[in-house]
This record gives C-alpha cells, structure tokens and sequence, in this order.
C-alpha cells in the first residue's frame, strides 16, 4: 500500500458510538417542524441559507432534551468540536458561544469518521489546492506539513498535483455561494482533523483494540450462549450490603491484634529496628509458638492449615483419634495442584494407590457419586482432577475434625503453653536509637565506575526519596 | 536484448500505448474529482435521486477507465525489457494509478456509508438530510465527469458493477497489481514541483469579502485570521 493505512487484515474499524449517538442529533435538528430555526447569511449579495445562531443551538438542545443550560452549552461544544457544527465568523476557534454568532451545519461526507480517519494524502491534496490557488495562502502550521508531505509521500507527489488541479477545475463549475459553502466546509474539516500545533486534537482514537471488531453471528448459538450467560448471573449469590458490610466490620475486629502496623508486633517491628527476633520467633520449626500465632488459628480452619506449624499439630491430632489420612490426602492434593505439570500423572496415580483404590492402605471415606465421578477423570488425569475428592474431605475435617482439635487438650496446651515475647526494651537515651537507613539504590549497581563523582550524589537523593516512601 | 532489435513499429506502438496510459490517468483524475465534488453532497440538502444517478454513471464511468488503465499498465509492465527508456515513465505512472485507486475506494467505501445513513426511499427520509446551505446542484459537475471519454478506441466489454462490488473489486486490483509487478514505489521521481504550480484563483478570503456597509445592524467587523483585504461580514436575518 501507499499511504493510506486504511484497515489491516480487512478488519474494519466501527464508528465511535458517540460520533453515532451526536449524527443522530444532528439529523434531529434537521426536522422541518421540531428542527431548528434556520436563518439566512449575508454576504453582500450573495446569500446562503441554514445558518443559525449559537444561541438557537443551545436552546433547542434545552427544549429538545430537558436539560440544563449547562449541559446543552457543553454539547453544544462537543458537536462543534467533533466537526459537526462549524462557526462562520472565527473559524479557528473552535467552541460554541451562546450567543449571535453564527454555525452552520456540516455536510456528512465531511463527519468525523474513526472507520476511516483522514488519509495523509487527502491532506496533501488540500494543501495543494490551497497553495495552488494563491501563493503565500498557507499559515505557518501548514507550510510545515505541506513540506513534510512533500517528502514524505515524494513519489506520489505528480498525483497529489494532478487531483488538487481537478478537484479545483471541478469546484468552479459550482455556483458562487456553494464554492464559499464547500470551502468553508473543507476548512472546517481539516481545522478539525488536523488541527495545527496548540489545539485540542479531538481525534486521539487510542490504541488499536483488535477484539473490538470481532463479528458475532446473531444465531441461535450466540443467542444460547447469552440466555446461559444471563442466567448464571441472575442466578449468582447476593448478599445485602448491611450484612456484608457486618461481616467486614467483624474481620477486622478480630484480626486487628494481629495487624502490625496497627497493632504493633512483639517484640519489635523487624523493618524498624532491624532486629529479626520477630521472624525467628515465628518461624516454622520454632519449639514454642508465640500465643497470637496459636489464637490465630481458631479463626477459622484455612488459618490453620496455612500455618506449617498448624498443620503439623493437627496431624499429631488427628493420628491419635485414627483419621490421620484425610490430611495426608488433603495434602497430596495440594501438592498435585500446585506442582509441576509433567509430574501430574505420576503424583495422581500414587494418589490413587494410596488412598482411593479399594483396599489402600490408607483409604479416605468419599461418597459414592464423588469417587465415581473421580475415577472416571483419572483415566486422564488433569492438574484439577482430585478437586472434588479434595473439596469433600475438606469439609469433612472442618465440620468435624477442626472443631474437636479446637477443644482438645493438645490444642489447649499448646495455647497455655505459647509465649508473649517482650518488648524489646527501648533504650535508655532515646535519641541514641538506631539509625534507619534504606538499603542501595539497585541503580547505583549498574553505574559504571566513571560516574562515581555523581554516584555519590545519587546515592543521597536516592536514599531520601526511598525514606520518604 | 537492446532497443537495436526492436523494430520501428515495435517501439511507436509503445509509445502511444504509453501516451494512452498517459491521457486515460489525466481522465481518472477528472473523473474522480468530479465524484468527489458530488460526494460532498450526499445527506445534504441537495441530496436527491438525481444526485445519486448521477454519482452511479460517474463511478461507471470511472470504472471502465481503470479497468482498462489496469490492463494496459499491466501489460506495459511485464513487457518491459532491460534498460527500456520509458521505465521511469511507466513505474511513475504506475504508483500515481494505485494512489488513484486507494483514493477512489476511499471515496466509494464513503458514498456506500452515507448512502445506508440516507437512504432516501421513502418520502420522509428527505427530512433527515442536513441543511449544508448548498443552494444549486451537482448537474455541471456531473457533465464534466460524462463527457470525459475513454482515450482508447476499443470498446472493452465492461460490465457494471454495484458499488459494493466495485469497491471489493478494487481490493482485488490493488492485490494484484502489489503481487505481479515488483515496483519499487519509493524510488519513483515526480515531474511536479513541490508548490504544483500556479492556477489563479480566488481564496476563500477573497470570495467571502465584503465590502463595509455603512448603515443598518452590523454586529461588528470580525477579523479573519489570514484575511489581508477586507473584513468578513456575516449579517444574520
């Protein structure tokens, strides 16, 4: 192609709705009774009729419509600036002012379009005629591109001449008054679409959305899948914004002795004083768990098992009452879920061998339409495979095991038995306290020795910017 | 194989089929500014079924010269031999032909588009059109496009097509002749200079001047931006 870089791979851009939605007003206003009032404009002795006021636009946008003055005012605005409407007396500006000032409505070949955005050529030809028709005719903004075409579309320069002088030639065998309305008109047009340097550019479409343009066949599969579509929506859990807004208000309350920075954490915030006791306390394999950490998980069963630790006392739990294999396949779930795709068949057959075949060693109690239901998908087993089997013996354990580990001795112990660290005690001259200081900036590591006088600098705005963070 | 081999009457023929190709390029121009011009009128007041009769003989019109522009380029093309002399000649004509098409399709993707939002079958259709404050038709213009004539005297048999399979066709023309020829298109020199030279006319500034009248309601003279002679008055009635 040459220049035009009209639509790629023949998809085909849609008109703006809101370009489609303002046409539609436009051809509103046309209506010989409801329409606009029209007048007629002057110029000596030639007349050219439909011309109105901007007044008379914005009032008959307010009757039209029932709006504000405001508002009217600012579509008003809009339709002048998306070119529909264009002023007669100060053509470069842009705007809509309520008052005598003249507008006239533009022709629909001359509607802005995002399906086919004016070409460069286009432009280059209306550069020509002008240039053509009087010398020293281009402002400043359009000598600037009229040369920039010029080389840039250089080897199709003879048919840019060649079009301009017959768009010319054809123009003057219109009468007077349409010639001044068709230049006007042009004008208009490419003040719009081209709008020299300074001026709002209305035509920013953005970037290209591929999907956007995707045509749907409206047929009866398109119409299934969107009655299925709505019905899951309608069909979907809704809770009433008081209860949810309780529920909020209940989580918060009972994680707020948790939160560390609302809370402050024992014995001392590791970012703020650099001392790592806190994460060394908490840590997995820690013989005695802190109390906070051990009341955390009575929230709720996801809390316990989140926690390493957890997990482990609840196996010694659930060992001794004989139910040991629900978490053990559980957790062999879990590993199949999040683990390496090529292990999958190996990791769901021993699964199977361990807990679902009929006599495993350690056989888990699934219903019956469950076990079914997996069986048949381990013929081809999938990352998700075991899902529901998980799901069930998750429910099962936090509706039964869960509840009775939270009453258990074991449990109880543990509670009594967990710490409260100390504060770390504060210092006795509080001024003395340790210094905070932000870690390199990971620029400074990529710098080159040559830049060390600035490296220096560098380093210092940088830390103050990272403190201020 | 140099130009010695050919015969006389080889290379005269060439040349007028050259020229031909010449002339039949000056002709689509014609034609396709004089559709552009009665485009603009479409969905505006003067909009009518003479308007788009009118447009359809044009884009006939333009149709029979580019199909046999096409051909005969075509031809000129994959004819062409070593160090042929009119090379130049015939890439530029060439790249100004597809220009000419891409600009024409654009043209006609434009007219299918507001002939749908005009349709302009039933009476009441007419009360969409918008009042542009154009006053007189295209007829002049259309007469310019028809007497514009094919400069080849074979009468091709071309069918007419709609416009929707015009404008499809031209995809496929445009296709074609990206595939068949390798032109090189950036390397093509224009005769034109950069200002395309001097036609004397008036501008718009020129056209909208006003003599200052001395009496009744004049809202105040309002300066034009470029306007260097008079002022533009606009008086509203």
């Amino acid at each position: 192609m040459t220049i035009n870089t009209l639509s790629q791979d023949g998809v085909q851009r849609q008109q703006m709705p809101c370009l489609t939605k303002m046409e539609r007003m436009i051809i509103s206003m046309q209506d010989p009774d409801m329409g606009i009032k029209l007048r007629n404009q002057r110029l000596l002795i030639t007349v050219i009729p439909h011309a109105m006021t901007g007044a008379d636009v914005v009032e008959w946008l307010i009757k039209k419509f029932s709006i504000s003055d405001e508002e009217a005012l600012h579509i008003g605005h809009l339709f002048v600036k998306y070119g529909y409407i264009y002023p007669l007396k100060e053509p470069r500006n842009l705007i809509l002012k309520a008052d005598d000032s003249p507008y006239r409505f533009q022709t629909p070949y001359y509607w802005m379009s995002t399906r086919w955005p004016a070409s460069e050529l286009d432009f280059a030809i209306y550069l020509a005629k002008k240039n053509i028709r009087k010398q020293g005719e281009l402002i400043e903004y359009e000598k600037e591109c009229y040369n920039a075409l010029h080389k840039r579309i250089n080897h199709t320069w003879d048919f840019v001449v060649m079009q301009a002088r017959e768009q010319l030639r054809a123009s003057k065998q219109r009468r007077k008054a349409d010639r001044i309305v068709l230049e006007c008109q042009e004008q208009a047009f490419w003040l719009v679409n081209k709008p020299p340097l300074g001026m709002l550019d209305i035509v920013d479409y953005g970037p290209e959305r591929r999907t956007m343009n995707t045509r749907v066949q409206l047929n009866a599969e398109f119409y299934k899948k969107e009655i299925e579509h709505n019905r899951i929506s309608l069909g979907r859990n809704r809770v009433k914004a008081y209860i949810c807004v309780c529920s909020y208000v209940k989580y918060c309350e009972q994680y707020q002795p948790h939160d560390p920075i609302m809370q402050g954490c024992l014995p001392s915030n590791p970012w703020i004083t650099d001392d790592v006791m806190f994460w060394s306390m908490n840590s997995e394999t820690v013989t005695v768990p802190t109390k906070l950490r051990v009341e955390r998980w009575s929230f709720s069963f996801m809390e316990l098992l989140n926690d390493p630790m957890g997990r482990k006392e609840l196996l010694i739990y659930l060992e001794k009452e004989f139910s040991a294999e629900n978490l053990c396949f559980w957790q062999a779930c879990e590993d199949v879920r999040h683990g390496e795709t090529s292990k999958i068949p190996e990791k769901v057959n021993e699964v199977y061998k361990q807990f679902l075949a009929p006599g495993a060693s350690r056989w888990v109690n699934i219903d019956s339409k469950t076990m079914e239901k997996t069986l048949e998908g381990l013929r081809r087993p999938h990352r998700f495979v075991l899902d529901d089997a998980q799901m069930h013996i998750y429910f099962l354990m936090k509706k039964d095991s869960y509840p009775r580990y939270l009453k258990s001795e074991l449990y109880k112990n543990l509670l009594a038995r967990a710490i409260v660290p100390q504060e770390t005690k504060k210092s006795v001259f509080p001024f003395m306290r340790r210094q905070r200081h932000s870690s390199p900036s990971p620029a400074l590591a990529t710098q080159t020795p040559e830049d060390d006088g600035k490296n220096s600098n560098s380093s210092k705005s940088n830390s103050g910017t990272a403190s201020r963070l | 194989m140099n130009r010695w081999r050919q015969s006389v009457v080889e290379i005269q023929t060439r040349k007028r089929q050259v020229n031909e190709c010449e002339r039949a390029q000056a002709a689509l121009s014609k034609v396709t500014a004089c559709f552009q011009q009665m485009a603009t009128s479409l969905g505006s007041n003067i909009d009518g079924s003479f308007l788009r009769e009118e447009l359809e003989e044009t884009r006939t019109v333009a149709h029979k010269i580019c199909s046999g522009l096409h051909r005969r380029l075509l031809t000129l093309l994959t004819e062409m031999e070593q160090g042929q002399e009119d090379k130049e000649q015939v890439e530029r004509l060439w790249v100004i032909f597809l220009s000419s098409l891409e600009n024409f399709q654009q043209d006609l993707k434009k007219v299918k588009a507001l002939q749908e939002i005009f349709p302009l079958t039933q009476r009441k259709d007419r009360q969409a059109l918008v009042n542009t404050g154009y006053a007189g038709g295209t007829s002049e213009v259309a007469a310019r496009a028809a007497m514009v004539q094919t400069p080849w005297l074979s009468i091709d048999e071309t069918e007419r097509p709609d416009l929707k399979t015009h404008i499809r066709g031209i995809d496929v023309l445009l296709e074609e002749m990206l595939q068949r020829v390798n032109v090189p298109l950036w390397s093509v020199e224009p005769t034109q200079e950069a200002d395309g030279g001097q036609e004397e006319d008036e501008s718009l500034e020129d056209m909208m001047e006003v003599e200052v009248v001395s009496q009744n309601n004049i809202s105040g003279c309002c300066h034009h931006h470029n306007c260097k002679v008079g002022c533009l008055l606009c008086l509203l009635s």
